[in-house]
């Protein structure tokens, strides 16, 4: 696993030494980007931190760079900075996710306490998605067949029905029954849901 | 059964209907009194007729006796009511000839008390039988007549004499009709009742008393008299009902409330449309301080007087008031009176009609609210493009100095860290030491730049008329002038020359000036709030404008400090206005400066080169 790297975006030579030197020093790893191309060439599926962006640049500005990232595979969480206030952008900006809205002179504690922020969030969206990844990946072990009577079991119909709605003997529901239980290592219904709920997911072909 | 047992009762009959028809519409219309007194006669006069039959009938000088005295009581009381009548009536007429009358004949009637045969006769000797037409018998008395029987026919006399009396005067008095037909009538009837007793009882006629027929013919008369009176009102009812629904009608069409108020009875009357704008209880008519009730308390009193003067003055009022409801909302009535009343003044009498304007109301003062709110908004728009302008300025200002200031900042913070470990690394420290001060140059060639940007080389000059930027300068400001109800004076002379200027960067300053002068007013009573803006030569080759005030002028120790940039006296002021006027003052090679006024307020002068034709760029 990488550990996290805030990312810093912005424009202005000066501005991003400086802020990688004190987010350095503060114990953090930096990667710094002078244009938001850039940083997008660099992110990958992988990149575990945050990124923290100037709102005015020229090319892509940080509300541009906003709205690429939702869309992209990997939308890590978002700390604008900037040069003067400007409401409507702020609200924008917190209104689509950004973890904070900042000026460029606010007290280091502020800063600091923000980019912290956005690594947490990344941390719990990382970690959720892998629940999720494993859940599914469960699933993905049953046949097609086993997936059809998993769905007609959690919907609570009985074998005798469910045989009826497939048009296949009990016998071979019961069966099918065996093989999900085996094969996803639980021992009740009841477990099965809890599985499902917890991985937020539904076996595919549902 | 002859005809006169056929007719007498007849005429009971008649007497006792008119009696009682006047009785029940004694207690209905006026005059009371008199229709009282001449339902009694009427009575009377019944009675007297069952007594007239009973004397024809009767066949004994006994049983006369009997009815004799009923009889003479009976008429006694039937004249007497009507003399009484007459006095009641007419109101006229000589007072004593009636009491006397009455109080003479009255006397006489003692004498059925004593031993006699009564005030007619000493003493009734015998019945006699008398023939008359259709074979018809009847019984009259034969007797030695009373001399004291003078006092009845005495009595008569006065009284008839009374009745003419009342009449001619009644006559005299204008009312020639009614003392004609009624006294004319009772005048005969007393005549006649009397002379005819007179000749039944000197024996010279032998008929039957007829004083009840003569009445009746005059109770004929006078009922049709009287109850004319009747038929007029019940027409004059009738119509006014009519009128009355049709007034309703047309005021209901028009969702007007009608009402009519008697101010001498305090009665009033009110349409149930009234009766609801009103907000009172459907079908109850309060009385009039029972409607002021339910007017609005701070109303009450301009709607008494008005009320009053306008019942006092007999004249027309209009009034708006405010009526609350029970659901706590406020209804606005209008209401348009007149005072109607008799030719002599008397009688007054309030009608009008209500109107609910609460529409109006409520759209008049939405208007004024909306108006307020315009300007409102005006002044908030002036202000607003006021600072933008300079904000802009200001703002793009400060954001090209946060980039090397956050820089800074942050390369600071870092250096703190760094010095908190045990061997801080010096290298990195003498880096960040040269990444600062570069920042600092940068911070300050940015402010250079801002300067740059008002020298010379950017202003466009030409000639300029200074009544026209004035003009200008006081179109820009009118709204805010309106909203602040301050006056911009312009006293410019016609033949000053022409100044050269970049025009918008001088209706900047002259604006800045204005805005600024303004605001000094903002304490200023409604009085003294004008701001003049004077032009005037000014050495050779110089024109100078000052701006001025009547404001608190300015404190003699920040007279120097004014055109410093962020110097500010204002709480959200940014203090670059005067500072941005010295530069283009300054580029324009002119002078700007302040100075107190020896009145009150403070004065801005700026002075600037006139165009000549030396001095006008080459490009034009």
């Amino acid at each position: 696993m990488n550990a996290p790297v805030v990312h810093v975006v912005d424009d202005d030579l000066s501005f991003r030494a400086a802020l990688t030197r004190l987010l350095r020093a503060s114990g953090f790893e930096v990667k710094a980007f002078a244009t938001a191309e850039e940083f997008f060439k660099h992110l990958a599926p992988d990149t575990h931190g945050c990124a923290v962006v100037d709102l005015e640049m020229p090319g892509m500005n940080g509300l541009e760079l906003q709205a690429a990232l939702t869309q992209a595979s990997n939308p890590i969480p978002l700390v604008f900075l900037t040069g003067h206030g400007n409401i409507p952008a702020t609200v924008r900006a917190m209104r689509d996710g950004a973890e904070d809205f900042l000026e460029k002179r606010a007290p280091r504690e502020t800063l600091l306490a923000a980019v912290g922020r956005a690594l947490a969030r990344d941390a719990e969206a990382r970690a959720e998605r892998d629940l999720k990844r494993k859940a599914e990946d469960r699933f993905n072990i049953l046949t097609d067949r086993e997936r059809e009577v998993l769905g007609h079991v959690l919907k609570g119909r009985l074998n005798k029905q469910i045989a009826a709605d497939l048009g296949i003997h009990e016998r071979t529901v019961k069966l099918h029954r065996t093989g999900i239980t085996t094969k996803l290592g639980v021992h009740s219904v009841a477990e099965l849901a809890r599985i499902i709920l917890h991985g937020n997911t539904f076996p595919k072909g549902q | 059964m002859t005809w006169i047992d056929f007719l007498w009762p007849v005429v009971t009959g008649a007497c006792l209907t008119l009696a009682l028809i006047n009785l029940r519409i004694a207690f209905v219309e006026r005059p009371r009194a008199a229709r009282l007194l001449f339902s009694l006669s009427a009575f009377w006069v019944a009675f007297l007729s069952v007594m007239e039959l009973a004397g024809m009938r009767a066949d004994s000088a006994a049983r006369y006796e009997a009815v004799l005295g009923w009889g003479d009581l009976a008429t006694w009381a039937a004249m007497s009511s009507l003399t009484a009548f007459i006095w009641v009536f007419f109101g006229t007429g000589t007072r004593w000839l009636a009491l006397a009358g009455s109080a003479s004949y009255g006397l006489g009637l003692l004498f059925y008390l004593g031993p006699d045969s009564g005030l007619l006769y000493l003493r009734i000797t015998g019945v006699k039988t008398v023939e008359t037409y259709g074979g018809a018998i009847f019984h009259v008395a034969e007797g030695v007549p009373n001399p004291w029987g003078a006092l009845a026919y005495a009595g008569v006399l006065l009284m008839l004499a009374f009745a003419v009396d009342a009449s001619i005067q009644l006559w005299r008095r204008g009312n020639g009709r009614r003392a004609a037909i009624i006294g004319g009538s009772l005048v005969f009837f007393i005549l006649a009742a009397g002379v005819q007793s007179a000749l039944i009882e000197r024996g010279v006629i032998y008929s039957p008393y007829l004083i009840s027929w003569f009445y009746l013919a005059i109770l004929v008369t006078m009922g049709h008299e009287l109850s004319k009176d009747v038929f007029a009102a019940t027409e004059l009812a009738r119509q006014l009902r009519e009128s009355q629904e049709r007034m309703t009608l047309a005021a209901e069409a028009a969702n007007l409330g009608i009402w009519m108020w008697n101010v001498d009875r305090d009665e009033l009357w009110m349409s149930d449309r009234g009766l609801a704008l009103f907000a009172t209880e459907p079908g109850v008519i309060p009385s009039y301080s029972g409607l002021r009730e339910r007017v609005h308390p701070e109303d009450r009193q301009r709607r008494d007087e008005t009320i009053q003067r306008a019942v006092r003055a007999r004249g027309m009022y209009e009034l708006e008031y405010r009526i609350p409801l029970p659901d706590g909302t406020v209804r606005w009535l209008a209401t348009r009176g007149r005072c109607f009343c008799e030719p002599d003044g008397g009688n007054p009498r309030l009608l009008g009609v209500s109107m609910d304007i609460t529409p109006r109301k409520r759209a008049e003062a939405a208007l004024r609210e909306n108006e307020m709110e315009l300007q409102r908004q005006r002044a908030e728009l002036s202000h607003a493009s006021r600072v933008s302008t300079l904000g802009q300025l200001a703002s793009s200002l400060a954001h090209e100095l946060n980039q090397p200031l956050g820089a800074i900042l942050r390369n600071v913070e870092a250096a703190e860290l760094f010095m908190q470990s045990e061997s801080p690394d010096l290298d990195e420290i003498r880096a960040i030491l040269t990444d600062v001060r570069k920042d600092d140059q940068r911070a300050g060639k940015v402010i250079d730049r801002m300067r740059g940007l008002l020298q010379r080389r950017s202003l466009e000059l030409h000639p300029l008329s200074l009544s026209e930027l004035a003009e200008e300068v006081a179109v820009f400001a009118r709204v805010d002038a309106a909203a602040r109800h301050a006056a911009i004076e312009r006293d410019i002379p016609e033949g000053l020359p022409d100044v050269l200027g970049d025009r918008v960067h001088l209706q900047q300053v002259l604006l800045n000036l204005v805005l600024n002068a303004m605001d000094a007013l903002d304490g200023n009573s409604d009085s003294s709030r004008t701001v003049s803006v004077r032009a005037r030569l000014d050495g050779a080759g110089s024109v100078r404008m000052s701006v001025s005030d009547e404001g608190r002028g300015i404190h003699p120790e920040q007279l120097g400090r004014l055109f410093e940039p962020f110097f500010t006296t204002k709480p959200h002021g940014m203090g670059v206005g005067l500072a941005i006027c010295r530069t283009i003052v300054e580029a324009h090679g002119g002078r700007i400066w302040a100075e107190n006024n020896t009145g009150q307020g403070a004065t801005f002068h700026v002075t600037l080169s006139a165009a000549s034709p030396e001095n006008i760029p080459s490009e034009l």
